[in-house]
């Protein structure tokens, strides 16, 4: 069933959600009161349910605000892709499944909205509207039409979008593909181009990258998979990572945040995107995904049922080098 | 004593060894007893089991300016505890591979199971850890020359 | 615009900080080693490039390093001994930083005067010449003209200000300071014309930036705001990380830490940020600021009530990165004209 506009049901399915009490409160997205540009929405009152809209621009993995303390049951408007991110945290017994209304929306893409200022004519500062028009999102701004592709201008994790189709839901809205789109997928070519890469020269890549790092924790705090009550970066005891710029705090705090999340993340890029300094953030999430999928089989969040990978193990997991796989 | 700390500290290149109580932790100990001769450059934390190790300890020990790191435990299947050899084994392949992704060289990292009559093999994991990281240093030399 | 007013041709512009760079450390807009712009010190004067957009660089780091070590200790059987670090010696220059940027740098150095023992660290701000670059073009999130006036931050701060015309940039000299600056510039009088040429570029970025979105200190109590529904309505979707304490050029906020490393180690002071959740954590675990609405609000009265209440200026100058970079669009700019509007709706006024 074709449904070209989703958003009037978006609307009235979170006013009903929180007029009848089925949950404390809809996290959706509303247009930013200053750009237009859709931002993270907390909403309580039905009567705030008219300000929701869904867009291509809704980059935000609002997962992330389901973490922790939030008031639960919580409604949460979530593209196919962001629902990994739930069925991780439910694997893990962060949350249950109980506590979330899952709105899935059908998406075939999110544009990057750092393109809007390549495609506009002149600097613009408020977006009036967001048009879908076949194959391109036409933003309309203060000024001028900026035109945006739905294949060229794609998110780095859209172009080969690995799954289309929500893993949970309790309501769909909106059309989802059927399958991937089948493009290469930049983030793995991103890999790649590293590992053809030297040693010495892989390691002049990552010092420099890390050495940029400001230590502000934007790619934690947006991480919906980052859930920790304390980050062992904010132990002070032991102070595991030092406060210090100068040394090796910052290389310690990304790989071992590489290694919280190998195989837990499901590659929404939210910490590259928040990332002030640009920081190439995924390339080390994207090959521990690959590390993990290789060796154990195992890709995160595509299925209720799987249990998460460095709780269980299998005779036959791959060895040491010098070692045979399997029981000696 | 100061001497003997001095000394200690002076001692590089500087391993940190975290070993497991019931394997490797004492074949290190027969290497000792059986006076087998490896480098003395080694600092033991000894675990309860391969599968305490945090990757975080591995990284945290190079950060410290440690000159490489070794992981020891059971061989598969000879778990004190039945499976935490297994968790660490997934853990410890997967930081393999980022350590070897990011770049880092492989003479500062080495992950091994031996076993508590394996006290020959642990003093040949030593002896080829120094000498590793021995050769590298020279190279780092040669290269300011 | 006060000051003298001279021309310095484009061409020399590369001269005139290899000039400046001989007698002093300056930072300049560079481009950076992962090919972002940056202000960094400046190694090669050829390679300040002052067509780079450098508007959301981190400007802190120019006063105030993230990290910066204070001094080294070593411990032995004798006790500790301790080995000062020496602080930066010399003068040192800002080149082509925004005239928002500059007056930041300058309000902050009030903090640092209060009481009876100054730190020695607001002095640095103030001991550090500006050469400023004025805007031609607001950035997305720029609000500089709606808290103030560019214009009126430039006399503020600036020693000397450059503002961009054809063929060149027009040079006022707004203190003694800034006159020993361009003095080495080898800038002659500037014509009539280039004068109004600058004045147009002046009034033009005022224009640019919409006149209804104007802010400026809160006048109410803390207690009158303190209740506020838009720091939680806001504070609902901030995730508390440190992109627009870290990034803004008059965020001043540090912890000092000891590291240990064997038998030695360092004190030092980093950068800290109030929208951290441990930056208020009590050793018994209390923490009085326990959620990012409270953190949220204490970064807007800071600059927007506190300041003012203290030294009569915002302690926010517009500069707009804080909104853009915020990694959920934050803006402290509509936080305050909410909160304005709210405070005008239950007094029964309405706000111009």
């Amino acid at each position: 069933m074709s449904d070209p506009d989703p958003v009037p049901t978006l609307r009235a399915k979170a006013r009903e959600l929180l007029e009848q009490g089925t949950v404390r409160a809809v996290v959706g997205y509303q247009s930013h009161a200053e750009s237009g540009l859709p931002v993270p929405a907390v909403i309580t009152r039905p009567d705030q349910a008219e300000a929701l809209v869904f867009n291509p621009l809704c980059a935000h993995n609002l997962s992330r605000y389901v973490q922790g303390g939030a008031e639960k049951p919580v409604a949460v408007v979530a593209k196919a892709c962001d629902t990994r991110a739930l069925v991780v945290m439910m694997q893990e017994s962060h949350i249950r499944r109980e506590d979330v209304f899952v709105i899935a929306m059908g998406c075939t893409g999110i544009v990057d909205a750092a393109r809007i200022d390549e495609r506009a004519r002149a600097p613009w500062r408020r977006i009036e509207a967001i048009r879908t028009d076949g194959d391109a999102v036409a933003v309309e701004t203060d000024a001028g039409v900026a035109r945006l592709s739905l294949t060229e201008d794609l998110l780095p994790r859209c172009v080969a979008c690995p799954v289309p189709q929500p893993v949970i839901d309790d309501v769909r809205l909106g059309d989802f593909p059927e399958a991937p789109p089948g493009r290469p997928d930049p983030l793995a070519a991103q890999v790649a181009e590293i590992e053809a890469m030297g040693r010495d020269e892989r390691r002049r890549f990552f010092s420099e990258t890390y050495n940029r790092c400001i230590r502000c924790y934007a790619c934690r705090n947006v991480c919906p998979l980052c859930f920790c009550e304390k980050c062992f970066a904010d132990e002070t005891r032991p102070q595991w990572v030092p406060r210090s710029t100068l040394g090796g705090g910052n290389e310690l705090y990304h790989m071992v945040r590489a290694m919280h999340l190998a195989g837990r993340c499901i590659g929404c890029g939210a910490c590259e995107r928040a990332c002030p300094v640009g920081l190439p953030l995924m390339a080390v999430n994207t090959k521990m995904a690959q590390v993990v999928d290789g060796m154990f089989g195992h890709v995160a969040g595509v299925r209720m049922d799987d249990t998460p990978p460095f709780a269980v193990y299998r005779d036959a997991d791959p060895d040491l080098p010098g070692h045979g796989g399997g029981k000696s | 004593m100061e001497a003997v700390q001095a000394q200690h500290e002076d001692k590089r290149p500087k391993i940190v060894a975290f070993l497991c109580n019931w394997c490797s932790y004492a074949g290190a100990d027969l290497a000792g007893s059986g006076r087998m001769d490896y480098p003395a450059n080694l600092r033991v934390i000894r675990v309860p089991c391969s599968g305490r190790v945090d990757p975080l300890f591995v990284l945290k020990a190079l950060e410290q300016g440690a000159d490489a790191v070794l992981v020891s435990g059971c061989h598969p299947g000879d778990c004190h505890y039945a499976k935490g050899n297994y968790y660490a084994r997934r853990r410890l392949t997967a930081l393999l591979e980022l350590l070897e992704f990011t770049g880092v060289p492989p003479h500062k990292y080495r992950f091994e199971w031996v076993s508590a009559s394996e006290g020959k093999e642990f003093a040949q994991v030593i002896r080829e850890m120094v000498e590793a990281l021995n050769a590298a240093e020279q190279k780092a030399a040669m290269a300011h020359v | 615009m006060k000051g003298t007013p001279l021309f310095l041709p484009g061409d020399r512009v590369g001269s005139w900080v290899g000039a400046l760079a001989g007698s002093s450390t300056v930072f300049g807009p560079q481009v950076g080693s992962s090919g972002r712009p940056e202000f960094a010190l400046v190694r090669d004067p050829s390679a300040v490039d002052l067509s780079l957009d450098a508007r959301r660089a981190s400007i802190r780091e120019l006063w105030m390093p993230q990290t910066e070590i204070l001094f080294r200790y070593r411990l032995d059987s004798q006790g500790a001994t301790l080995e000062a670090v020496p602080r930066p010696e010399g003068s040192r220059v800002a080149f082509g930083i925004r005239p928002c940027e500059a007056a930041a740098i300058r309000r902050v150095t009030h903090v640092f005067r209060q009481g009876k023992h100054p730190d020695p660290l607001g002095l640095e701000a103030e001991g550090m010449a500006i050469v400023g670059l004025y805007c031609a073009s607001p950035r997305r999130t720029c609000f500089c003209a709606q808290v103030g006036s560019p214009v009126d931050m430039a006399e503020e701060a600036c020693d000397v200000l450059m503002t961009p015309i054809s063929g060149g940039h027009v040079l006022h000299v707004m203190t003694d300071r800034g006159g020993s600056l361009a003095g080495v510039s080898g800038a002659a009088q500037a014509t009539s014309d280039q004068v109004s040429a600058a004045g147009a570029v002046h009034a033009g970025l005022i224009t640019a930036v919409p006149a209804d979105g104007a802010i400026g200190a809160l006048e109410a109590t803390a207690l009158e705001v303190w209740a506020s529904e838009v720091f939680a309505d806001q504070g609902a979707r901030c995730i508390g990380c440190g992109v627009c304490t870290f990034l803004c050029p008059a965020c001043h906020c540090f912890d000092i830490l000891d590291e240990r490393q064997g038998t030695g180690g360092a004190r030092y002071r980093c950068w800290d940020s109030c929208q951290f959740d441990h930056f208020t954590l009590h050793a018994s675990r209390h923490n009085p600021r326990h959620d990012q609405a409270a953190r949220l609000r204490q970064r807007v009265l800071h600059k927007f009530l506190y300041m003012p209440q203290e030294f009569g200026v915002t302690g926010c100058t517009g500069c707009g990165r804080c909104a853009e970079l915020c990694p959920v669009g934050i803006s402290i700019r509509q936080v305050v004209a909410d909160v304005r509007a709210a405070m005008a709706q239950e007094q029964g006024v309405t706000v111009a």
